[in-house]
């Protein structure tokens, strides 16, 4: 099956390379609505997640021909999509390496248990400060290693590491503040 | 049962994909997939017309003999030569008109369209020294033609950039 959508996939890629603009959609459609979710969560609002998303996708279209097999092409296509959600960021002053937040006071200890849902989550982390969002949203959701984030943010491994150990600890003050609002 | 943060976001990760993107981010794209694919066009065109407008030249300039040969279709040509020069210089007054507001289009075949009109300015002279040669008349009209062209595309180009930028204004 896996092999089968591989197929398919490399059969679209050849379409949209021949300038086929049917195939173009047609991959478009296969991807869009996971690069958006990722968009979405690093920029934290649909404006920009909407830009970053048109942005990259234009320049996966025009760059099809570097695309090499080496890894799956989700995996080529949302690494565009990452950078250029976090240039986009930069770009717009609302991230620089001097902005990461480095010495929040966070009292919570990260391996806090929960039975929170998906929503509550997702509520939670669209509040985290920005450099805690995009490091945890690329470790975790998105599954890069500390090197890769480090590469992707201009930030060294160490910084990666401990901001997603802060960011950790913050989501889990954030979502234990909110169950017990929820309680009383 | 209660889980670990980390185990409870990496165990929902698919259900955090919910939001579909707005049907205008792929009209975006594929309004900007579409231009530059014209400006592909473009180039290619043109590259093919100065590489015919240069062999055609290589071929007639060494051949200085005056041609003694009935020209029965010569005036017709001439005829034809200014018509395209008119229509390059009605074309290149519309391009010109929107050069303050769109500079970087304005540029973008500038350099190709001097190419061209170099050429022809070359073509022009070998007329002259070849007595009025039709094969050489012929290709200062395919030459003009092209610039015609190429004028057309940057205008069209220019105008689509516009219609973006002010969709609700009387375009043109």
């Amino acid at each position: 099956m896996a092999n089968t959508n591989t197929e398919q996939t490399s059969a679209l890629i050849d379409r949209c390379r021949r300038g086929d603009n049917r195939a173009q959609y047609e991959l478009y459609r296969a991807y869009a609505k996971a690069m958006y979710n990722s968009c979405l969560r690093i920029t934290g609002n649909t404006t920009d997640a909407e830009d970053v998303l048109q942005e990259a996708f234009i320049e996966a279209f025009t760059h099809l021909h570097t695309y090499r097999h080496e890894a799956s092409f989700g995996a080529w296509l949302r690494r565009i999509v990452v950078n250029r959600a976090v240039n986009h960021l930069k770009k717009r002053k609302l991230l620089l390496p001097g902005q990461l937040p480095d010495e929040q006071e966070t009292t919570e200890d990260d391996a806090y248990d929960t039975d929170a849902g998906v929503q509550q989550i997702c509520d939670a982390m669209a509040l985290l400060p920005d450099g805690y969002r995009i490091v945890l949203n690329l470790y975790l959701l998105e599954g890069y290693d500390h090197e890769e984030i480090g590469q992707i943010m201009g930030i060294t491994v160490s910084t990666s590491k401990s901001q997603y150990s802060r960011a950790k600890k913050k989501l889990a003050e954030i979502l234990k503040k909110q169950e017990h609002e929820k309680q009383y | 049962m209660k889980n670990n943060i980390e185990q409870l976001i990496r165990a929902q990760r698919k259900q955090m994909d919910v939001q579909e993107p707005p049907d205008r981010v792929w009209a975006g794209i594929a309004e900007a997939l579409q231009r530059k694919q014209r400006r592909r066009t473009m180039k290619w065109s043109l590259a093919a017309g100065i590489a015919a407008a240069m062999a055609a030249l290589l071929w007639l300039l060494p051949d200085k003999t005056p041609d003694y040969r009935p020209q029965p279709a010569a005036a017709r040509l001439q005829q034809m030569e200014v018509y395209y020069t008119s229509l390059v210089a009605t074309k290149r007054l519309q391009v010109n008109k929107y050069c303050g507001d769109y500079h970087e289009l304005c540029n973008d075949f500038s350099k190709e369209i001097d190419t061209l009109n170099n050429m022809y300015q070359t073509l022009k002279a070998a007329y002259k020294e070849t007595d009025s040669n039709e094969a050489v008349l012929n290709a200062m009209i395919g030459n003009l033609k092209e610039q015609a062209d190429l004028l057309t595309l940057q205008l069209q180009v220019i105008r689509d950039t516009r219609k973006e930028q002010q969709p609700a204004e009387n375009i043109l």
